[in-house]
C-alpha cells in the first residue's frame, strides 16, 4: 500500500530529477503535482512528455525546470505557451527539442531495456543533429540506420481516473504515452481522481495497464488534472486557461497557492 | 466581391476534401480546424471508405467541429482503439497516405519550420513541430497548411528545418501550391478568387508563377460546412 499526500509524494522527487508528466496539451495532465512541485519549490528538473501544455508550461515559469525535452509545448486552442517561451528565449530553460516520435522512440528504447531505438529516416530536421542522433551501420545489411539513445525518466507521474490503494491503475479514453513511460520510468507516481476497492477496479481490468510493482505513491486528487480535463468526469475550464495564458510571474506565484491541490 | 473570412476557409476546406477523392487515409493533429472538416466533408460527399486517423482513436465520427481536434471526447465515437504513438509506426512503416502539416515558416522545397526564428538578432521561440518531422519524411502525400500568407512565412529558405518532405499541396488564404517534381520546388497551382497573382507575387519570398483561380465550393459542400461548425470556429486560424 502506497497511499499518501500530495505533499509527501512530491516530496520523493529530488532537484535535478528527470520526470515524464501523463497526459497530452491540456488532457489528463498531472495539473496539481505540478503545482505542488512548485509551491515545494522544486528546482533544475528536466521534464519529458511529447506534447506538454499547462504542466511544461507552468514548470518553466515559476524557476522549476531547466531543460524539457519535448516535441511540442503549446495550449492548442489558448495560443501559445507564453512562460515556456520566454524562459527558452531567455536562456533559463533548455529545450531539448524532439518531434514526439524520437521521445517516444527514447521511452521505448528504455521499456525495452536496450540502449538505443532505431527510428526512420529524420535526419534532414535540424534537432537530429542537436540531439546527437546516430546513423548505426544496419548490421542485417540494407544501409544505415538512424537510432536514438534510451531516456530513463527517474519518475513517470500519471494521473488516471481510478487506482487502487496499491497504484494499480485504470486509465479510460486515450492512453497517449503513459503507458510505455509507465514501463519507461525506474518509478511510476500515480494522482487519481479516485482511489477504489480491488474489486471495483477488476469490474473495469481490460482498462487497467499499469500495473502497481513500480508505483511508489499512490495520491487521491479529485480535479487533479484541473484546468484541464480529465474525460469523462470533467471538461477542461476554459474560463481559467483563458485567465492562465495572460499571467505574468507574480500572477503565477498567486496562481499555484489560489487553485488548490 | 466582398469576401469574409469563412468563405476564406469555405474555399480551403472545400479544396482539401476534393483533394481526399482518391486518397487511402488521413491523419490530422493539434490545432487543425481545416483539415478536421476536410476530412469530414470527404468522407461524406466523396469518399466513404476514406480511413480516418486521429490521435486519439481510429476513425472517429464526430458530429461537429470541436474547439480541440485532437480532444479525447472524439474517442468515444471511434471504430477503434488506436495510440498516438502507433500513429506514428503507422506513417513510418509508409501506410499513411495524407498527413495534414501546419508550417509557421514554409520554403520553396515544401521544408517547414516550427521551432524557432530569428528576427534581426532576436530568437522567437515556437512550439516545435510535434508530430512533423516523421510524418512529412514518411507520409506518401502530406499537405500543408498555413492561415496567413506573407514574406515572412513563405521564404525561399526555412530558418530551421523541423520538418522535411515533399508536399501533395500547400494551402494559403491566397493560393495553393503543388510541388513540382522538374523543377524540385512549389509551384502555384491555383489562385483563389479574392487574390491575384500580384497580390501572391508580393508575399512569397520565392519565385511564383500565374495560375487559374481556385474552384470554388458547392452549394452541398458549404450547406454540410456550416452545420458541422455552426459557431465559424474554422475562420479563426485564418487572417
Amino acid at each position: 500500500m502506497s497511499v499518501m499526500s500530495l505533499e509527501e509524494a512530491v516530496d520523493l522527487i529530488e532537484n535535478g530529477s528527470l520526470i515524464c508528466l501523463s497526459g497530452n496539451l491540456l488532457y489528463r495532465i498531472p495539473a496539481a503535482f505540478v503545482r505542488e512541485l512548485a509551491r515545494q519549490g522544486k528546482r533544475d528538473l528536466r521534464v519529458m512528455k511529447t506534447a506538454g501544455g499547462y504542466d511544461v508550461d507552468l514548470l518553466c515559469g515559476l524557476g522549476c525546470a531547466k531543460e524539457i525535452i519535448a516535441g511540442f509545448v503549446s495550449f492548442e486552442a489558448f495560443g501559445l505557451a507564453k512562460n515556456f517561451r520566454r524562459a527558452v528565449e531567455e536562456g533559463r530553460v533548455k529545450y531539448s527539442e524532439n518531434t514526439c516520435y524520437s521521445v517516444i522512440a527514447a521511452l521505448r528504447a528504455a521499456a525495452y531495456g536496450v540502449p538505443f531505438m532505431p527510428i526512420a529516416d529524420i535526419s534532414k530536421s535540424y534537432f537530429v543533429k542537436e540531439r546527437g542522433f546516430k546513423f548505426v551501420e544496419n548490421p542485417y545489411g540494407g544501409g544505415k540506420v538512424l537510432t536514438v539513445p534510451a531516456i530513463k525518466p527517474e519518475f513517470a507521474i500519471i494521473h488516471v481516473q481510478k487506482a487502487d490503494e496499491d497504484g494499480n491503475a485504470l486509465i479510460y479514453g486515450p492512453w497517449f504515452e503513459d503507458v510505455l513511460m509507465a514501463r519507461a520510468a525506474e518509478n511510476i507516481i500515480i494522482t487519481t481522481e479516485m482511489i477504489v476497492p480491488k474489486e471495483d477496479l477488476r469490474r473495469d481490468i481490460d482498462a487497467v495497464w499499469i500495473p502497481s510493482y513500480k508505483v511508489r505513491a499512490v495520491v487521491e486528487v479529485p480535479k487533479g488534472a484541473y484546468p484541464g480535463a480529465c474525460p469523462p468526469y470533467y471538461e477542461m475550464d476554459f474560463e481559467m486557461m483563458e485567465k492562465y495564458a495572460s499571467l505574468d510571474e507574480d500572477g503565477l506565484r498567486k496562481h499555484i497557492w489560489e487553485v488548490k491541490p | 466581391m466582398t469576401v469574409t473570412l469563412l468563405d476564406k476557409a469555405n474555399y480551403m476546406i472545400s479544396s482539401m476534401a476534393r483533394l481526399l477523392k482518391d486518397a487511402e487515409s488521413a491523419f490530422m493533429g493539434v490545432a487543425s480546424f481545416l483539415p478536421f472538416m476536410a476530412i469530414i466533408l470527404a468522407k461524406r460527399l466523396y469518399n466513404p471508405d476514406l480511413i480516418w486517423y486521429s490521435i486519439v482513436g481510429y476513425n472517429p465520427n464526430p458530429k461537429h467541429l470541436p474547439m480541440s481536434t485532437v480532444h479525447p471526447w472524439i474517442s468515444k465515437y471511434c471504430d477503434a482503439k488506436l495510440q498516438l504513438a502507433e500513429l506514428f509506426d503507422i506513417s513510418a512503416r509508409g501506410e499513411l497516405d495524407v498527413v495534414f502539416l501546419a508550417g509557421a515558416q514554409i520554403d520553396q522545397r515544401g521544408y517547414l519550420n516550427n521551432s524557432h526564428i530569428y528576427i534581426g538578432e532576436r530568437r522567437i521561440q515556437l512550439p516545435g513541430g510535434a508530430g512533423g518531422a516523421l510524418l512529412h519524411a514518411t507520409a506518401r502525400r502530406p499537405i500543408v497548411w498555413q492561415g496567413k500568407h506573407d514574406t515572412r512565412i513563405f521564404v525561399k529558405e526555412v530558418q530551421r528545418i523541423t520538418a522535411a518532405g515533399k508536399p501533395y499541396r500547400v494551402f494559403s488564404p491566397l493560393c495553393i501550391f503543388r510541388f513540382d517534381d522538374d523543377l524540385g520546388r512549389l509551384v502555384v497551382d491555383s489562385i483563389h478568387p479574392w487574390s491575384s497573382f500580384e497580390e501572391v507575387k508580393e508575399n512569397t519570398g520565392f519565385e511564383v508563377n500565374d495560375a487559374p483561380p481556385t474552384p470554388e465550393p458547392s452549394d452541398e459542400e458549404i450547406e454540410l460546412i456550416e452545420k458541422i461548425d455552426p459557431h465559424g470556429i474554422r475562420k479563426t486560424v485564418l487572417e
